[in-house]
């Protein structure tokens, strides 16, 4: 065992890490200054908006017509577009996204070969057969004098050349017209489309990006008008909807925004129901599953009209069918009453009725707790063709049951899942504006991880996919991986690299980093902050470290712009005891190691052969008897000395019982984390040790810790709480303890432990719904 | 050079608005029973629609009895390491995760492998091989992306 030698080299090692022998060439706590945007008026170097932040707003009135006979969408609007930049406009752009099915869309010419050894179906339908065309037919655009304003349509944008100049501040009303045809989901999905159902000739339409929206211009990108290729969604000018929506009149429309016309559309039975559940306590049907049936067996006579207002959102959806059950409870979120409604087919039953409008409240309660109080007067759940898919108030989920009505345990977490996920999606980025076309994590990352908490108040031990540390290990494993920090069309993986990776950085941020007060206080400041306004990523960054008085530059420089992974390995610890220079410890402390020390295998096997000294003891000497572990005089005199001229504190650090233990830490991974250590002492008691992830700040690879105790350590685990997504455990522990793979496990566990899930078969799934 | 295109029977997956598309398997060398180990991770929901689209009817992956066989037969078809002869032991199912495990007889750790599970879907599909020894890690892991077919996994 190594002895410290003097009281002045103890007091360096108490306070100094020691093994600092090569920097490496980087410093990961480099300021983020030289990759972030410099702060100014629009933006500030705290995250906030700035004193002279602006955007620009966009006021529609649309009428549109759905033609379920054909599966069209005819549809004409005003639009009044407010110049709130500083900038004079000679032009406008809009976004025309269903022009990614036109025939020779960017979208179908930029995929790349599939695989030509296995070669889908669908994939030779679809390069053989005649593809689904869809893309907007425009009309003229006119001003709001009649006259026509030239336009130029590039490929998914459309350019509208203003008759003059729009300077700050003024306005411009124009008009324009437009029809497309509706996607069959079954052979061309997307965000919305049309599912056809074959057994009674029905449709559900869950109708998005369907008009011609104002492109977003603003302070860091100007226009943003990068072609839409079907990943990067969108993001749009806040304003004010109204919306005519014409639909067979035996349809059912769900729609964001408030029905200003339930007198004209429903029947006094579901107004009176529809009054019913503003103050009810669990969710009342407006159409039942026998009228939705009834209806799917009918023929419309005519045509309504269901007209819909909004306020301040960021885009609007709708969806229309015959086959639509559809249930509602009023709920207040924080004084804001709420009607959360669900709009399903019987097809969706008995899931949909069970537990669609149960999880949009519990979503707006949760989220609105970490954010800020839901602002909207409806929120809506649809099912649906589109699989989950988000719009103002309004969003579409896929999961059903089979067709007997039972359903398995994944399909049931899948809906409760999906339907978080998609009106979570009402916070961000439908109210906190950010731009997805260009950052898909900084709304999918920042819902996934609100996800996560709201599942973890669903039930207990509720399987999220998302959030856990452990389950993005083998993501960012993959070499050569995207960083987070990649433009949405160009990431590979979409679903690890936006959602999972940034959704378990902002967990370990708020778990490990900063812990729930300071995280949950950081947060809500730049959801407050952003709220009905448009975030970048350095404005997150910022505002993250502005709330909570600390430096995550390097935390987001590891998790956000690289690919690197965690792997924190313990490579050795060695005991060190204080050198009292007292030979009436020392010595017999040395006598105990040497007696401690291997005895070879020639000197075992010599041990019982008769040596010479036995026939001839007269060899021995002084030195055959003398004990060199028993202080001498003279040794005992110096110590006298040596403890004479100490001080009174100098002479209480020779305390023989303290152990100094220096811990050997490699970054294996290159992300940097804390190191957090639970150490397990001889006496079988247990201390955590969480030391933060400055410890690497002045090399970032390996680094030694001086544990300091009285106690004997017997054993060391790093992250014993699984909270650091470290890649490889096998290194997490000294000594070093076998890990037992997933194989090893399955193999073992394969005869003895059973498939809940097959074996609870008819328990687990619920009987056939008697609706159909 | 002229080639015959086999249509697979499969159909392809759309795309929804929240894609997985990230496979990873474990492949580890048993130098005392001299046996390649596979642990295989998909997506459950990726494998689902799949098969289900295989198969041209329902199937729930946590409930269906030909689920499992179906899977294995999937991943057999997709994974290769070498000349192994790669035998499935099953199918382990969670909420999110279907883990399949397979192992082959061998001599020695796999030299080349592929992994081309839902390659021809998903064109931004991006799967892993992570191969160890003796449960202990050789290396990075190899990454395979849709073009990728064989990869050496050893330098």
């Amino acid at each position: 065992m190594p002895r410290v030698a003097a009281l002045v080299s103890l007091a360096l090692l108490s306070s100094f890490a020691f093994g600092q022998s090569r920097r490496s060439p980087l410093d990961k706590f480099r300021q983020l200054e030289e990759i972030l945007p410099t702060p100014n008026e629009y933006r500030t170097a705290s995250g906030a908006p700035g004193h002279k932040y602006w955007q620009q707003r966009a006021d529609y009135q649309i009428a549109v017509e759905l033609d379920d006979v054909n599966q069209r969408i005819i549809g004409s609007a005003t639009i009044d577009y407010h110049n709130n930049s500083p900038d004079t406009l000679q032009y406008l752009w809009l976004q025309l996204d269903q022009n990614i099915w036109q025939k020779h869309s960017d979208t179908p010419l930029t995929e790349t070969a599939p695989d030509m050894k296995r070669f889908p179906l669908p994939t030779a339908r679809r390069l053989m057969d005649d593809p689904f065309e869809g893309g907007y037919t425009i009309g003229a655009v006119r001003d709001a004098s009649g006259r026509e304003l030239h336009k130029h349509i590039n490929r998914t944008m459309m350019r509208v050349d203003l008759p003059a100049p729009l300077a700050s501040g003024q306005s411009f009303r124009f008009s324009l017209s437009w029809d497309y045809k509706i996607n069959n989901s079954k052979r061309t999905s997307g965000r919305t489309g049309a599912e056809f159902f074959k057994k009674d000739g029905n449709w559900i339409y869950e109708i998005a990006q369907w008009f011609p929206r104002m492109a977003a211009y603003n302070d860091v990108t100007g226009w943003q008008h990068k072609q839409f290729l079907g990943t990067g969604e969108f993001t749009l000018e806040f304003g004010d909807y109204q919306v005519k929506i014409t639909v067979p009149n035996d349809h059912v429309v769900a729609s964001t925004g408030v029905l200003q016309n339930p007198q004209e559309v429903l029947s006094p039975a579901q107004r009176q129901r529809l009054e019913q559940a503003r103050t009810a306590t669990k969710p009342v049907l407006i159409v039942t599953p026998a009228e939705a049936k009834a209806a799917e067996k009918g023929k419309p006579g005519g045509k309504k009209t269901w007209i819909f207002h909004a306020k301040n959102v960021r885009d609007f959806a709708f969806a229309s069918s015959r086959k639509f059950i559809w249930d509602a409870q009023g709920h207040n979120v924080g004084g804001n009453q709420v009607m959360a409604m669900s709009f399903y087919p019987n097809e969706g039953n008995p899931l949909w009725e069970r537990y669609s409008t149960q999880a949009i409240i519990h979503t707006l309660n949760i989220y609105s707790r970490y954010t800020f109080q839901y602002p909207y007067p409806v929120a809506i759940s649809v099912n649906g063709p589109v699989g989950g898919m988000e719009y103002p108030m309004i969003c579409f989920n896929g999961p059903r049951p089979l067709e007997d009505g039972t359903y398995s345990q994944r399909t049931k977490y899948a809906l409760i899942g999906v339907v978080i996920h998609e009106v979570g999606h009402n916070y961000f980025p439908m109210i906190v504006n950010s731009d997805e076309r260009q950052w898909t994590w900084l709304d999918e990352g920042i819902n996934s991880f609100l996800q996560f908490l709201a599942e973890q108040e669903w039930e207990p031990n509720y399987p999220s996919r998302r959030g856990e540390p452990s389950t993005i290990v083998e993501y960012m494993l993959s070499p050569g991986h995207d960083p987070i920090m990649t433009n949405s069309e160009s990431v590979v993986a979409l679903g690890p690299n936006a959602y999972g990776k940034p959704a378990t950085a902002l967990n370990i941020l708020r778990e490990t980093i900063l812990g729930r007060e300071l995280f949950d206080f950081a947060f809500k400041e730049y959801s407050r902050r952003w709220m009905f306004k448009r975030p970048m990523p350095a404005d997150f960054f910022r505002t993250m470290e502005d709330a909570s008085g600390t430096d995550l530059d390097w935390f987001w420089r590891g998790w956000f712009y690289t690919n690197e992974h965690v792997d924190i390995s313990l490579e050795k610890l060695t005991q060190y005891t204080i050198d009292t220079r007292n030979p009436e410890i020392e010595k017999p402390l040395s006598k105990k190691a040497k007696e401690e020390e291997p005895v070879t295998l020639s000197a075992q096997r010599n041990k019982p052969l008769r040596k010479r000294t036995d026939d001839y003891p007269e060899l021995l000497d002084f030195y055959n008897k003398w004990d060199e572990f028993a202080p001498l005089p003279s040794e005992k005199k110096s110590f006298e000395t040596y403890v004479k001229g100490l001080e009174d504190d100098e002479r209480k650090l020779l305390d023989p019982t303290m152990n100094f233990y220096a811990l050997d830490l490699k970054n294996i991974g290159g992300v940097l984390m804390p190191v957090i250590l639970e150490v397990e002492f001889n006496d079988g008691t247990k201390e955590e040790l969480r030391i933060p992830a400055e410890i690497w700040r002045r090399q970032s690879t390996s680094v030694t810790k001086l544990i300091p105790t009285r106690k004997e350590i017997r054993s060391i685990t790093l992250d014993p709480h699984l909270e650091t997504a470290d890649a490889d455990l096998s290194n997490n522990h000294w000594p070093r303890k076998p890990v037992k793979s997933k194989f090893q496990l399955f193999k073992e566990e394969r005869d003895t432990k059973r498939n809940p899930m097959n074996e609870g078969k008819s328990d687990a799934a619920p009987a056939p719904s008697g609706n159909n | 050079m002229r080639r015959l295109l086999l249509p697979a029977i499969t159909s392809a997956i759309l795309a929804t608005a929240h894609q997985f598309h990230f496979g990873h398997i474990d492949a580890n060398w048993n130098s005392r029973a001299k046996t390649l180990e596979l642990s295989v991770r998909l997506h459950a929901d990726d494998l689902e629609q799949l098969l289900r689209q295989r198969r041209g009817r329902p199937l729930e992956l946590d409930r269906d009895p030909q689920a499992e066989a179906l899977a294995c037969a999937y991943v057999i078809e997709t994974v290769a390491f070498d000349q192994a002869k790669l035998r499935c032991l099953g199918m382990e199912v969670t909420a999110h995760f279907a883990t399949l495990f397979l192992e082959a007889p061998g001599t020695e750790p796999p030299r080349r492998g592929r992994f081309r599970s839902f390659s021809a879907e998903f064109p931004d599909q991006i799967n892993t091989v992570q191969v160890l020894t003796d449960n202990r890690r050789n290396g990075p892991a190899v990454a395979f992306l849709p073009a990728d077919q064989w990869k050496a996994l050893r330098p």
